[in-house]
């Protein structure tokens, strides 16, 4: 933690070298927010994250300490962009098509067909959960945030995050069971 | 259920972004700052400088501006001196001569309105007229003597 305060400052200050290595440190993360949240459009993540660190790096020296962690500050930027990406350009992502990369390069953890089904699922119903789910749920499973962590980074309380929690939990296990009674449907009148 | 859901969403976490758009961006966003901090610089010098500049010429105002701007809020007899010199009489006399000048013309028009004050009315002086004879032949001797009579 000291270590990354001591980064922070250095590039507070200016320093490529400082600002670099939290690039480094916190790009994939952010990168997987964007690109979960914008339905696993590769391009579009790609652009909205190229623009959240140079945000970031512009901005870098407004920064203050106030007992968030850093990553709270860049998912913060990285939700705003998300939001602007909507609001400008007006984009109908279709949520049942999901690029096949996506799920090439998860292949690698597991090569079963089965389990490579399952991530395909399981991004479609995330896709089709409300903005404030969707953050919680990748925050908090995928990226293993901790609830203060979350809570600083969506600018609400942890108590309103372990409610958010909650819902987003049910209603994902809800659109995944519909969508697995679909799949049996489809199986039987084919 | 909801620990395959839970184990399902940590295996996203194998989602990277691609390295040959991590290095180029990586590049352009450390590239783009650099170069930043010269113009950053140089506007805050320049409104610094500005802002410095005005403030001198306002100082320089307000001192050398005459010594009524800068003592007059001071002391009383400089606020005295200074009202001296002004031609607030001469507004004094306009604002009387407004008020009589009012007076005046009320009094005239109620007067002319009243038929009740004699040597206006408007009776007497048409019976005053008729009464005059003007084709007369009595001479000045005629006259002076007729009031010789009255008076003695």
């Amino acid at each position: 933690m000291e270590e990354e305060r001591k980064l922070i400052l250095s590039a507070k200050e200016g320093k490529e070298e400082a600002f670099g290595q939290l690039y480094d440190k916190y790009m994939p993360a952010i990168y997987r927010f964007i690109f979960l949240k914008v339905g696993g459009q590769k391009a579009q993540a790609e652009d909205i994250c190229h623009e959240v660190f140079m945000n970031a790096w512009q901005n870098i020296k407004n920064f203050r300490f106030q007992g968030y962690p850093f990553s709270s500050w860049l998912y913060r930027i990285a939700g705003n962009a998300v939001i602007d990406y909507y609001r400008t350009k007006k984009v109908n992502v279709d949520i049942e098509t999901v690029p096949e990369d996506v799920f090439a390069r998860t292949a690698s953890l597991g090569e079963k067909f089965d389990e490579r089904l399952d991530l395909e699922k399981i991004q479609l119903c995330l896709k089709k959960l409300e903005p404030s789910y969707q953050d919680v749920l990748i925050m908090k499973f995928v990226e293993e945030l901790s609830n203060k962590e979350i809570a600083a980074a969506l600018e609400k309380t942890e108590g309103a995050v372990r409610v958010i929690q909650h819902r987003a939990i049910k209603q994902l296990k809800k659109h995944l069971e519909e969508n697995g009674r679909q799949n049996i449907q489809t199986i039987k009148t084919a | 259920m909801e620990d395959k859901i839970f184990r399902q969403l940590k295996q996203l976490k194998a989602i990277e972004p691609n390295p040959l758009f991590v290095a180029g961006s990586r590049r352009t966003i450390l590239a783009l700052r650099k170069e930043e901090p010269v113009f950053a610089w140089l506007n805050l010098r320049m409104a610094g400088a500005m802002a410095g500049a005005v403030a001198m010429v306002a100082a320089a105002v307000f001192m050398f501006s005459g010594p009524s701007a800068t003592t007059a809020l001071a002391s009383p007899e400089a606020l005295n001196r200074e009202f001296t010199g002004l031609n607030i009489n001469v507004e004094l006399k306009a604002i009387d001569y407004h008020q009589n000048v009012d007076q005046t013309v009320s009094l005239a028009l109620s007067e002319i309105s009243d038929n009740r004050v004699k040597h206006l009315n408007k009776n007497v002086l048409e019976t005053e007229s008729d009464n005059l004879n003007l084709n007369s032949s009595t001479s000045t001797s005629q006259v002076d003597d007729l009031l010789n009579k009255v008076i003695f």
